[in-house]
Formats: structure tokens, C-alpha cells, sequence
């Protein structure tokens, strides 16, 4: 697909490097002392997350995505038993955790979605793709049978 | 839910996070300079 052929809807998207400085601060945003208080925090300026500055390097905003994900993996890690009925607010909006996590846990993967298939544009005939190749579903299935029969049989032998 | 319905929740979304991480990080691997910071636009409004 050249550009010139791009389809509507494609045109005008933000770049990756935008959807990568908003994912993050949406994390950072949300999941700071997220049990103790709104997920929206004061020092969020949203809006400036769909601008890229001079010093939004590629390799800055990687580290604000990392630091972004670690402050999921240690929010998550953080609930137990114990805090697991705890109200959590995004902007005013009470959420159970569940609830919290789904809202974010879908909005991640909206932009995910938006980011490998820019990737993929971008790579051209060099993407590799994430999950099975195109045309080679079947293959991938039965290599799978065959794979779950080997262990099958190993666990009847032990 | 129970402790472990509730262990079990984290343990799946947190796998679930880890999944759309790593989603991303090997399709960016894939991308040069020019297409992280990218717009795409053919002038069609």
C-alpha cells in the first residue's frame, strides 16, 4: 500500500511515538496510588500527550512507556484478598477493580491495536507478523494437535 | 470472589498487560526513526 493509496481512514492518525506519550500517561496517570486516590491525577495535562516536543525522543518515550507499565505490574501486584473491595475513582467515577482494570485493560489494547498496525505500515515487506502468517492457520493447527498428542502420550507413559 | 478467584483475576491481567506490552515492543522493533514519529496523512480530509 503506498501512501497515496491510503484509505480514509488511516489518514490524519497520530503517530506511533503520540500513542505511545498518551498510553503512557494514561498509566502513570491512573495506576499512581491508585487505591488511595483519583486515578486522574492533578499533574495529567492530557492534552499534551498528542503533542510531541523536542525533547520526546524516541528513547525518552520508551522509558516513560516502561516507567508507565511498571507502575501497572506493581499496582496490580499490590491487590490482594484484603484491599480487593477497595472503590477506586476515575475522575469522580467510582469503579470496583474489576471494573478499573477492564476500563484500562480496553483502552490498551485500542491503542495497541492502533500501534502494530501503524508498525506494520510502516515496516512493509519487512513486518513479521505477531501471530500465525497468513495461509498458514492450518499448519500452525496441526502442528499444535501434534504437539498436544506428544505430551498426552508422555503423560500416559509417567 | 474468594482469595484465590480473586489471585487468580490478578494473575490473568496481569498476564493479559504483559501481553499487550510486549505487543507493542515487537512491532515498534520492526518500525525505523522515520515511521515511530510518523503522521500519516494523504491530504484527504
Amino acid at each position: 500500500m503506498t501512501k497515496d493509496f491510503l484509505p480514509f481512514w488511516i489518514t490524519g492518525t497520530n503517530s506511533i511515538a503520540v500513542i505511545i506519550k498518551h498510553l503512557a500517561g494514561n498509566m502513570i496517570s491512573r495506576w499512581t496510588d491508585f487505591l488511595t486516590t483519583d486515578c486522574e491525577t492533578p499533574d495529567r495535562y492530557r492534552d499534551q500527550e498528542f503533542i510531541l516536543t523536542p525533547s520526546d525522543t524516541r528513547q525518552y518515550l520508551m522509558a516513560r512507556w516502561e516507567t508507565g507499565w511498571q507502575l501497572v505490574f506493581g499496582a496490580v501486584s499490590s491487590i490482594s484478598s484484603i484491599n480487593f473491595i477497595t472503590t477506586v475513582y476515575i475522575r469522580g467515577e467510582a469503579h470496583s477493580i474489576v471494573r478499573a482494570c477492564h476500563r484500562q485493560m480496553t483502552h490498551y489494547a485500542y491503542h495497541v491495536g492502533q500501534i502494530v498496525q501503524l508498525s506494520r505500515y510502516h515496516a512493509g515487506d519487512n513486518w513479521k507478523t505477531l501471530s500465525i502468517p497468513r495461509g498458514q492457520s492450518e499448519t500452525f493447527n496441526e502442528t499444535l494437535r501434534q504437539k498436544q498428542m506428544k505430551r498426552k502420550n508422555l503423560d500416559n507413559k509417567g | 470472589m474468594n482469595a484465590e478467584q480473586i489471585q487468580n483475576f490478578l494473575d490473568e491481567i496481569g498476564d493479559s498487560f504483559h501481553t499487550l506490552k510486549r505487543q507493542v515492543e515487537i512491532s515498534v522493533k520492526q518500525v525505523d526513526d522515520e515511521g515511530f514519529f510518523a503522521i500519516l496523512d494523504n491530504g484527504y480530509q
